[in-house]
């Protein structure tokens, strides 16, 4: 036989196809071979919320059927650490994995899946990473087309936090909470002054997990008895001063860890003076 | 010579789907075969007083066909990181995980590949590369899913430094020099002495001896005096009592070339910098 006629169509070929693929003893793909003895682990980390964790899994057995598998989990907030969820292995290999977080937005709950020897074992051997990255309502992530991102990859959530409002006379603080960083975008706060005469002059504080200062942003302008001052810290605030608002600045991308803190002090604060509506407009990511 | 017929196929089945597999003989992924003159190797890159720990994980498909995690821990406790070899098996790498102990995200970039002779050779080929990238205790690097990143992909690692001084000088400040810095904010306190004379604090983006940035918030500064400064990119340039608000360009990106200086006009011996803080994203470049 030629190499010609090696490569020619076979006459009895009804589609005129010039390839043809095998149909029987076809190979499986290997690359994530599962044994008997691994798990399908999945780790999550979704520090400050209640999620609904998805798991879609597409396995091939060893006699070749195709057999999807679907897991769901409701985890409550991790903080600083992670949740896992062990899902029973079998001998196969893993077609495709897809993972989605119904109701949480992007750059709240991260997840990773591994292939890990040891079924409910005390090992804790890493095994295969075979995804990781934020899986969120509409958008999901999945083995193996998804690179491994890590928590700080791509845009994290924007988010709106509330500070509570201190006692008449206080100023406030907020704390980064344990799990997440904060890229601060805004910051907003009302300062309502007593009839009390004085001058009030407000300063905005940045401190790092040791306490250390690490800015101290002035408003633009002081306030006097009897006065409702809006106060607006953001990159690029201009040091002017407007009717009834007072600005200040922050540093451009200034990525806030846990436990750092931020707060306000205000010079010659009176008893009855009070501080509302305090809020942060951050992008949150799930960060250590 | 002709392969002989495997002992039990599952196209052996005549009432199964008209696709079948391989169940015996299979191919092993051949594209990441390990010979036993073969060594890995983990270079890793950080600035990390008292250095950091790894645990590598692998599963190696044995040549007789069984699936073999193999764990390697170990600690480099060099503060700005080392190279570790390790001998795998005979085999096929399905996978490698890298994650480090490193407290915060992103500060540990680290690169796996496998090479030829190990530790006692002189072989200096880079060799294949499986993994590169930052990997930390909940963000790992993984063999074969995880993209080969460069040093400066993505966010960098959040820093802030306590820099010291002495009477009488300027401050001058800089990164480590594998490090690219991205400045966030920089804040000192100036106490000048009862000397009479007009202080006017300035700060210089210098590299190679030249000025490229010089800027300051036009305030003067007199005997006896404690002001507090706050350089920070996006900042409008302002005082507000005894803060001071200079802008530096943003976002710029300084490696070991580049430095940040004060330079005070009217500088007496006795004046006094203190409680500077830098805040800075760090990246280890090399």
């Amino acid at each position: 036989m030629s190499d010609q006629q090696l490569i020619s169509v076979p006459i009895d070929n009804e589609n005129r196809r010039s390839h043809r693929f095998a149909r029987q003893y076809v190979d499986p793909w290997t690359q994530a071979y599962v044994t008997q003895d691994d798990i399908i682990l999945v780790r999550v980390w979704t520090p400050l919320l209640t999620s609904t964790v998805n798991v879609s899994l597409r396995y091939q057995g060893v006699n070749g059927e195709i057999r999807p598998e679907f897991f769901t989990q409701s985890i409550g907030a991790t903080a600083s650490s992670f949740a896992t969820i062990k899902i029973q292995g079998s001998e196969g290999y893993l077609i495709s994995a897809t993972v989605e977080c119904p109701g949480t937005i992007r750059g709240q709950c991260f997840i990773s899946l591994e292939l890990q020897r040891g079924q409910g074992s005390q090992d804790a051997t890493f095994g295969q990473l075979l995804i990781s990255g934020y899986p969120g309502s509409n958008q999901r992530i999945g083995y193996p087309q998804t690179p491994c991102y890590s928590p700080l990859d791509g845009r994290g959530a924007m988010k709106s936090n509330i500070t509570g409002s201190p006692a008449a006379g206080a100023d406030w603080s907020q704390a980064v909470p344990s799990g997440v960083n904060w890229i601060l975008r805004s910051i907003g706060a009302q300062l309502v002054t007593s009839a009390s005469v004085a001058t009030r002059s407000v300063v905005l504080n940045i401190k790092d997990g040791g306490g250390n200062i690490i800015l101290q942003s002035a408003a633009s302008i002081t306030q006097a008895a009897s006065l409702t001052f809006e106060y607006s810290f953001f990159n690029g605030a201009f040091s002017a001063a407007g009717p009834a608002a007072a600005q200040g600045g922050l540093p451009a991308e200034f990525r806030l860890l846990a436990g750092w803190t931020i707060s306000v002090t205000t010079t010659n604060i009176q008893a009855g003076d009070q501080w509302s509506a305090i809020r942060q407009a951050v992008e949150e990511y799930v960060a250590t | 010579m002709p392969i002989p017929s495997p002992i039990f196929q599952a196209g052996d089945n005549p009432s199964g789907p008209e696709v079948t597999f391989q169940t015996q003989r299979i191919l092993p992924p051949s594209a990441i075969y390990v010979a036993l003159d073969d060594a890995l190797c983990l270079k890793a890159f950080y600035n990390i007083p008292g250095g950091t720990s790894f645990v590598v994980t692998l599963r190696l498909l044995r040549p007789d066909g069984i699936v073999m995690p193999q764990v390697f821990s170990f600690t480099i406790s060099n503060a700005f990181g080392g190279t570790q070899f390790f001998p795998p098996a005979e085999g096929f790498l399905l996978s490698a995980t890298i994650t480090s102990d490193a407290a915060n995200a992103r500060q540990c970039f680290v690169k796996l590949m496998v090479i030829r002779g190990g530790q006692t050779s002189q072989d200096q080929h880079p060799g294949q590369i499986f993994c590169q990238g930052y990997a930390g205790g909940l963000a790992y690097l993984s063999f074969p899913q995880s993209p080969i990143e460069s040093a400066l992909s993505g966010y960098g690692s959040q820093k802030n430094y306590t820099v010291g001084t002495t009477p009488g000088h300027d401050l001058s400040l800089g990164g480590p020099g594998f490090t690219t810095n991205r400045i966030e904010v920089i804040q000192f306190t100036l106490i000048t002495s009862a000397a009479v004379a007009n202080r006017i604090v300035h700060l210089h983006i210098l590299a190679n001896g030249f000025d490229y940035v010089f800027t300051w918030n036009g305030v003067t500064q007199t005997a006896g005096q404690t002001l507090v400064y706050n350089a920070a990119p996006g900042i409008q340039p302002f005082t507000s009592g005894v803060l001071n608000y200079t802008p530096l360009p943003s976002p710029w990106l300084l490696n070991n070339t580049w430095s940040i200086l004060t330079v005070t006009s009217g500088l007496d011996a006795a004046d006094q910098f203190s409680s500077v803080q830098v805040t800075t994203e760090e990246w280890i470049t090399g």
